[in-house]
């Protein structure tokens, strides 16, 4: 693929990064929200991918600094800010704890191996990605049924990997980057802190506040 | 309440199917998303790769009858700033191409990389030009860039020259690689293209040594990786300028800068620089670079230096080091007919010499390639200001052997 399109997704990606965190915390400043999040929003990204710094738009700062963005974070990107911006969840609680497991565990095991704390390096697996298209794979089936969104979002970038739309030719590098992998480190990390100190009583999964038109029929 | 909340909800674009969907039509949408999307994954990695052979070394002539031996420095004066890590390639039409970096943090100027040429027979080599800059090559990659080091170089039968070097945005755990090609022999260069190598960042990836070719026209990056851990790697790279696979060459803190020279079309041995001083390491490939055995001491000294191998035409290995285990004061030249075993130490280009205040004078980054005339041609950093230019023949080491 060219790499216009991969120009073009790894500067989009910050300017989506920037937009889903200027339209975060704009939500919780401002009441009457839905179009000053959508005018924040729109600002923020085109800081990031119009305004030049040192003869580079903004965005290439963060990406010389931690790498392009994975499809799976350009996909919860893509639906933390239709969540914000439309009122339109794409991916519900379930998707989201689940990908974010994933990444968590993903970073947690593969990074360290990946500097050098054995010989080992899970990383080489996903240039000749046979035995990792096929632990996708089953994910996908298994999350078929109850987290066909999570599901979607894998599928969606071992498909990016077939068009290789990144400037990576490793199937790692399109499901799991570095700030995935932190964020969702931070996010398990606090949820198993707060659970652990709820009394036990409120230990219970969280209800679903927003029902599926399906279920409610 | 309830129902208010439920009210406010939208219908959601829907990744889940509605109703009775959830039978049949979930089953075939989950069909067409494993048929097009995963197994045309599976079917591009799944061919069994052949197994993998280093190129035969391109012919290379006698070199000459008579000894041949000459010193100069490619530029006539020295630099102000500090010169670093120059390196060599032979080009098809018999031009020598030299590329260097100057400069570093903190100094003056900016931190860029030079280029010079040396015509067939020429006396001088021609003045140097810029090939990049850290300004450069950060707005040709679109990414914040603050130097450059590294850069080796290869051309391709067709005239082709693939140049790699190191960008880094603040200390070398930061590095990563980028690439240029030019198709007329080093005048002008395309903009930089970068490589993604490390998953964390695609950072700590370094490039120092020559360049391997493999039989199936792929090009073997000798690389290292630099932040944790301190490990060799050998990155593939496709005529198109993709990584294809890395491999390991060892793990630890130690070895880094792997040169390696190729001993036939499935063996060959690396000399690496050794990170805690002492002797040069060495390991060892039988199935052309896919495994590596464990990094092992050679005989030569190494004071956390760069350490450069080639393969001379009667299979002998010729290594240029600094000759001692703590300084970089001294250059030499060394000898192995056993794959590298025992070396036998032939000449030295820079011995011992010191400042009138005792401190070492610094030889150090050699680079060394054979021609295609067969003249054996060795650069390196000469007091950390100027780069040093030496050719010889076979014919000299013969003598120099006796």
């Amino acid at each position: 693929m060219s790499a216009a399109v991969a120009e073009v997704l790894g500067l989009g990606g910050y300017a989506l990064a920037l937009a889903a965190g200027a339209a975060a915390l704009c939500a919780s400043l401002v009441t009457r929200r839905r179009r000053w999040l959508i005018a924040v929003a729109l600002g923020a990204a085109a800081l990031g991918v119009a305004v030049p710094v040192g003869g580079i738009p903004l965005a290439g700062y963060p990406r010389g600094m931690s790498g392009d963005l994975s499809i799976t974070t350009l996909a919860l990107l893509t639906a933390a800010l239709s969540a914000m911006l439309a009122g339109r969840p794409l991916l519900e609680r379930p998707e989201w704890r689940g990908l974010c497991e994933l990444a968590a565990a993903c970073g947690v095991v593969g990074y360290p191996l990946t500097l050098g704390l054995t010989v080992l390096d899970p990383y080489e697996l996903g240039y000749r990605p046979c035995g990792l298209v096929l632990v996708v794979a089953g994910l996908v089936v298994a999350w078929w049924w109850r987290r066909r969104g999570a599901a979607l979002v894998l599928a969606s970038g071992v498909a990016a990997f077939d068009l290789r739309l990144l400037e990576s030719s490793n199937l790692w590098d399109y499901l799991l980057d570095m700030p995935l992998a932190l964020c969702s480190v931070g996010i398990v990390a606090a949820r198993a802190v707060t659970w652990r100190r709820a009394p036990i009583a409120l230990r219970a999964p969280a209800p679903a506040t927003r029902r599926s038109p399906e279920r409610q029929s | 309440m309830l129902a208010s909340t439920i009210t406010t909800v939208k219908a959601r674009p829907s990744l889940r199917l509605p109703g009775a969907s959830r039978g049949r039509l979930g089953y075939l949408l989950l069909a067409a998303v494993l048929g097009a999307v995963f197994l045309p994954a599976l079917l591009a990695a799944w061919p069994a790769e052949p197994p993998r052979r280093f190129a035969a070394p391109a012919p290379v002539a006698d070199g000459g009858v008579s000894a041949v031996y000459q010193e100069r420095f490619i530029e006539p004066s020295p630099a102000m700033a500090t010169l670093h890590t120059p390196a060599l390639v032979a080009l098809p039409g018999g031009d020598l191409l030299a590329v260097w970096k100057v400069g570093e943090s903190g100094e003056r100027g900016p931190i860029a990389l030079r280029a010079a040429t040396l015509a067939p027979g020429a006396a001088a080599w021609s003045g140097s030009r810029l090939l990049t800059s850290s300004h450069k090559s950060q707005r040709e990659l679109g990414r914040v860039v603050r130097t450059l080091a590294n850069p080796v170089a290869l051309a391709e039968p067709d005239g082709t020259v693939r140049l790699f070097y190191v960008t880094a945005w603040a200390k070398w755990s930061t590095s990563a690689l980028a690439t240029k090609t030019s198709r007329d022999a080093g005048r002008t260069w395309s903009a930089a293209r970068r490589i993604v190598a490390h998953p964390v960042g695609n950072l700590a990836t370094m490039v120092k040594m020559a360049p391997v070719r493999f039989a199936d026209g792929t090009v073997g990056l000798p690389g290292y990786h630099e932040f944790f851990g301190v490990f060799p790697q050998l990155l593939r790279i496709s005529p198109e300028g993709a990584l294809l696979d890395k491999a390991r060459m060892g793990a630890g803190q130690t070895a880094l800068q792997p040169s390696i020279v190729p001993l036939d079309d499935r063996r060959a041995v690396a000399l690496l620089r050794n990170a805690l001083k002492g002797r040069v390491l060495l390991t060892r490939t039988r199935d052309g670079g896919i495994t590596w055995d464990p990094v092992q001491p050679s005989a030569l000294p190494n004071p956390n230096a760069p350490v450069m191998g080639l393969r001379l035409r009667d299979g002998a290995i010729l290594a240029v080091f600094n000759n001692s285990p703590v300084s970089r004061d001294a250059l030499s030249l060394a000898v192995s007919r056993d794959g590298g075993g025992r070396w036998h130490v032939l000449h030295s280009f820079e011995s011992g010499e010191r400042t009138p205040d005792g401190v070492p004078v610094n030889f150090s980054y050699p680079y060394v390639v054979q021609a295609g005339d067969g003249v054996i041609h060795l650069v390196y950093v000469w007091r950390q200001h100027r780069v040093k230019h030496v050719a010889f023949n076979e014919v000299w080491l013969s003598e120099r052997a006796r």
